[in-house]
């Protein structure tokens, strides 16, 4: 099995005096797995993220992204072309007044030869839906175009590892989907590693495998099915549960049958229309 | 607010002046000024004049639009010229007042800097409207790359430029939004004494800094994440292309300079 | 405060290459005493609309009325300022707008503008610091030390510490976690039920806020209002918002999923777990399911 990420018994705290953000992290994030990280803001989950491509290394336990120790400062390019990063704010991530230049600003640190560069650019723009706002200005954009944007500019590097950290945060609806889509669709095509940072269940539905964190612990880690439907510790860790889970618990508690997997809104009324089938018969 | 501020601010059009290298511009640019100071005749000030709005036209910016952006730098000229009205004592007395006398030499000395500053202004506008700032930035440096061997950090002070100008539009937006929260608050900027208004402008500039300095650091984090490490090694995206039309634009402007210096000889 | 709006227009950079009109001559009553919430896709004007309601932009043609005052092109100033006692707006992430030495002096800050004294200005501002949830610990601490939900929480009791009537509020839960949207949410619900003469007007993207809390809904699009009405009205129509970019309540949307499926004919008003569970049943009960033990 190949790990993209490992982090092993990760302790970390900002200065000496501080409390610990994140307390005796482990995980192993798959080749080609979809992670979801949920917790509360504060939850350390962001500053999680950061040692994903070497923002943070570690001081206590260690970090492995792509085979490589987080540590060693002159595997940081390397690490960084691997593990590309989509962060909260819009505004704050994109460094050039066109979205092209945007796009090619990782690839020109890299040192990629020009004619590549063109070519991997208009690609990785058309690939995320942003054809014809190659010479738009970011501030012309919308928020959810901005991180597309954002999302091209790492993929425009081929990298085995994409992680949102709360890319959706701060966008409307809309945005929010927008952006939820396109990694959907990403994974799709692409045997891409993926981690959400989130505090919102929705876009953790669909992930291979959810850790919720909370106070710098991980608390529960485990499938969508395990961990969405278990509502006293989503409460606990301050989260959500999905409506349609809430709906079907409810349901429940009425006798209606519902398989155990409902999670969505779509399984909830496909579960229900189903039920008519089975026993309609039954009933005449 | 901020509606009327056209510099800095580029107008997309299809135009010969937009597909001119920045390179060719800026040197044009520079020139221009460097002789419109240097000369006083009529003939060549007649020159500028024609190539100011030649050049003008064909950029296929609407006029107006120039005009209403003006009315601040107006002032200024319009200032200027009359410190030089006022000051200037030679030629003949046109008027005579107990505190005042304008001299023929004053209106001549008055028209020619308004009309010098108005033809600089118009020239470094039609820069900066028909460029976009990434490549006005990458034009410079290309141009001062020579100065890298005198260790003059070219590159770090394109980008921090180029950066500096991707985030005018957006410190606009989040000053206007302070302003607006900050009156909703009560704060009032039009009234009082100059004290009291400058006084009033605290609580919109601690917030901008304060906003400014974490998208300073988010900004920091994102170029890091993205691998960014210094010029050293670095590949370029944008590669300048010197066309025909710039050779001749250019050329035209060097035959400018050189008539005002024949010009300058002749007087 | 009654808002009235008559052939309201603006346009954005007025006579640039760049002119917007963002609000395209509409006309819309809202009587006082209401919790309205305003909807609309992103650049649908929602925003443009609110801030005319305490006259921090003017109309470029038209008139807008908020209670005594009626605001048009060539309104002066100090008209509105008179206005923004009675009219308070809390913008998306008003933390941006910290700026004292001190929680209590920032929160206060607004009181003094408008002639309060120090002292009572500091009064009302513990008053609203303790309603926002702010322990007293912290009002003599920078708002820049506090955590990203105090430093919001802070914001908005210096906006209620103004003591408007009419409160408006542009996404004052963008940004955060669950549990503190709902917290924001019950806070300002509470302040409004507290005094009858007492107005808010919500922009917001969370459909399930709006519709718990509104007593009506205006639907904006393109610059104009589309549609105004109860909740139960407006996210019936949930075709139409999805056309305009909108989504409806989860409530809604799943009733409507189950309702276009099963092509069952049922209401698809609930905006309540409750709700929901009980029009699940009598859907259930109508087909005859008596799939229980």
């Amino acid at each position: 099995m190949t790990y993209d990420i490992q982090v092993k018994g990760l302790s970390f705290r900002y200065h000496e005096q501080a409390p610990y953000v994140l307390k005796d992290i482990s995980l192993e994030v798959k080749r080609g797995e979809w992670l979801a990280v949920l917790g509360h803001n504060g939850s350390g989950k962001s500053t999680l993220a950061k040692f994903f491509n070497a923002l943070h290394v570690p001081e206590e336990g260690e970090v492995m992204a792509c085979g490589h120790l987080t540590n060693d400062p002159s595997q940081h390019p390397f690490i960084r072309r691997q593990v590309g990063m989509v962060f909260q704010n819009p505004d704050n991530q994109l460094v050039a007044p066109t979205v092209e230049d945007d796009v090619a600003f990782g690839l020109e640190n890299a040192g990629v030869p020009y004619d590549e560069m063109q070519k991997r650019v208009y690609e990785s723009i058309s690939r995320l839906g942003l054809s014809g706002l190659e010479k738009q200005e970011p501030h012309r954009l919308s928020g959810g175009q901005k991180q597309r944007v954002a999302l091209a500019g790492a993929l425009a590097l081929r990298p085995r590892v994409i992680v949102l950290d709360e890319a959706t945060s701060m966008l409307d609806p809309m945005g929010r989907q927008e952006v939820i889509a396109t990694v959907q669709k990403l994974r799709e095509e692409e045997n891409l590693t993926i981690v959400t940072i989130t505090h919102d269940v929705r876009e953790a539905v669909s992930a291979d495998r959810i850790i919720v964190l909370k106070e710098g612990r991980i608390e529960q880690d485990g499938t969508p099915q395990d961990i969405l439907t278990n509502e006293s510790a989503l409460h606990q860790a301050q989260l959500k549960t999905p409506f349609a889970v809430q709906v079907a618990q409810e349901l429940r508690k009425y006798h209606v049958r519902l398989p155990d997997n409902v999670l969505t809104e779509e399984e909830l009324v496909e579960a229900l229309c189903r039920l008519k089938q089975t026993t309609s018969h039954i009933n005449i | 607010m901020f509606d009327n501020v056209i510099i800095g601010q580029y107008v997309p059009k299809e135009s010969v002046i937009h597909k001119m290298d920045p390179r060719s511009k800026l040197i044009i640019v520079l020139l221009f000024i460097i002789f419109l100071f240097l000369t006083r005749h009529p003939f060549i000030l007649g020159m500028a004049v024609i190539l100011t709005f030649t050049a003008f036209s064909r950029s296929k910016i609407p006029f107006g639009y120039f005009i209403k952006g003006m009315r601040f730098i107006a002032i200024i000229i319009f200032f200027t010229f009359l410190l030089h009205l006022f000051m200037t004592r030679e030629g003949t007395v046109l008027v005579e007042w107990p505190l005042l006398t304008v001299y023929s030499g004053g209106v001549m000395e008055g028209s020619l800097i308004a009309l010098r500053l108005f033809l600089l202004i118009l020239m470094a506008s039609l820069l900066t409207l028909t460029t976009t700032p990434i490549d006005l930035t990458d034009g410079m440096e290309r141009l001062m790359k020579p100065l890298k061997k005198v260790n003059v950090p070219t590159h770090e002070l394109a980008l921090m430029m180029s950066i500096a100008l991707r985030f005018i539009p957006t410190l606009l937006g989040e000053t206007a939004k302070i302003v607006k929260a900050q009156m909703a608050r009560g704060a009032n900027f039009s009234e009082g004494s100059l004290w009291k208004r400058l006084k009033a402008l605290i609580p919109v500039l601690i917030p901008l800094f304060v906003q400014s300095f974490k998208r300073a650091e988010d900004l920091a984090i994102a170029m890091e994440a993205r691998g960014y490490n210094g010029g050293e090694g670095r590949t370029k995206f944008r590669q300048l292309k010197w066309k025909p039309l710039d050779t001749g634009a250019l050329s035209l402007f060097i035959a400018f300079a050189v008539l005002t210096v024949i010009f300058r000889f002749l007087e | 405060m009654q808002i009235k709006a008559d052939n309201l227009t603006y346009k954005y950079m007025k006579n640039t290459p760049f002119e917007k009109e963002a609000l395209k001559g509409f006309n819309i009553t809202i009587p006082e005493g209401r919790f309205t919430s305003v909807i609309g896709h992103t650049g649908s004007g929602k925003s443009t609309f609110i801030q005319h309601l305490n006259g921090l932009l003017k109309p470029s043609s038209g008139t807008v009325a908020v209670g005594d005052w009626t605001i048009r092109a060539d309104t002066k100033q100090k008209h509105l300022y008179e206005l923004r006692r009675h009219a308070s707006i809390v913008f998306q992430f008003p933390e941006h707008q910290l700026f004292h030495e001190t929680v209590l002096s920032d929160v206060a800050y607004g009181p003094v503008n408008f002639g309060l004294s120090k002292l009572e200005a500091e009064k009302r501002a513990k008053e609203y610091l303790e309603l926002a949830g702010i322990h007293p610990d912290m009002f003599d601490r920078s708002p820049f030390d506090l955590s990203g939900g105090q430093m919001r929480r802070v914001a908005i009791a210096g906006v209620l510490a103004l003591n408007p009537k009419l409160l408006i509020l542009d996404e004052p839960t963008a940004g955060l976690d669950p549990e503190g949207q709902v917290k924001m949410m019950e806070l300002f619900y509470d302040w409004f039920q507290e005094k009858k003469e007492r107005s808010i007007i919500l922009v917001t993207h969370q459909m399930e806020d709006a519709a718990r809390y509104s007593d009506e809904i205006v639907l904006m699009d393109k610059g104009t209002v589309k549609d105004q009405g109860r909740p139960h009205q407006v996210f019936s129509k949930a075709g139409e918002l999805k056309a305009m970019g909108l989504s409806v309540p989860e409530s809604v949307k799943l009733l409507s999923m189950l309702r276009e499926q099963s092509g069952e004919d049922m209401s698809t008003a609930a905006f309540t777990l409750e709700e929901t569970v009980d029009q699940v049943l009598e859907f259930l009960r109508k087909r005859g399911v008596s799939d229980r033990v």
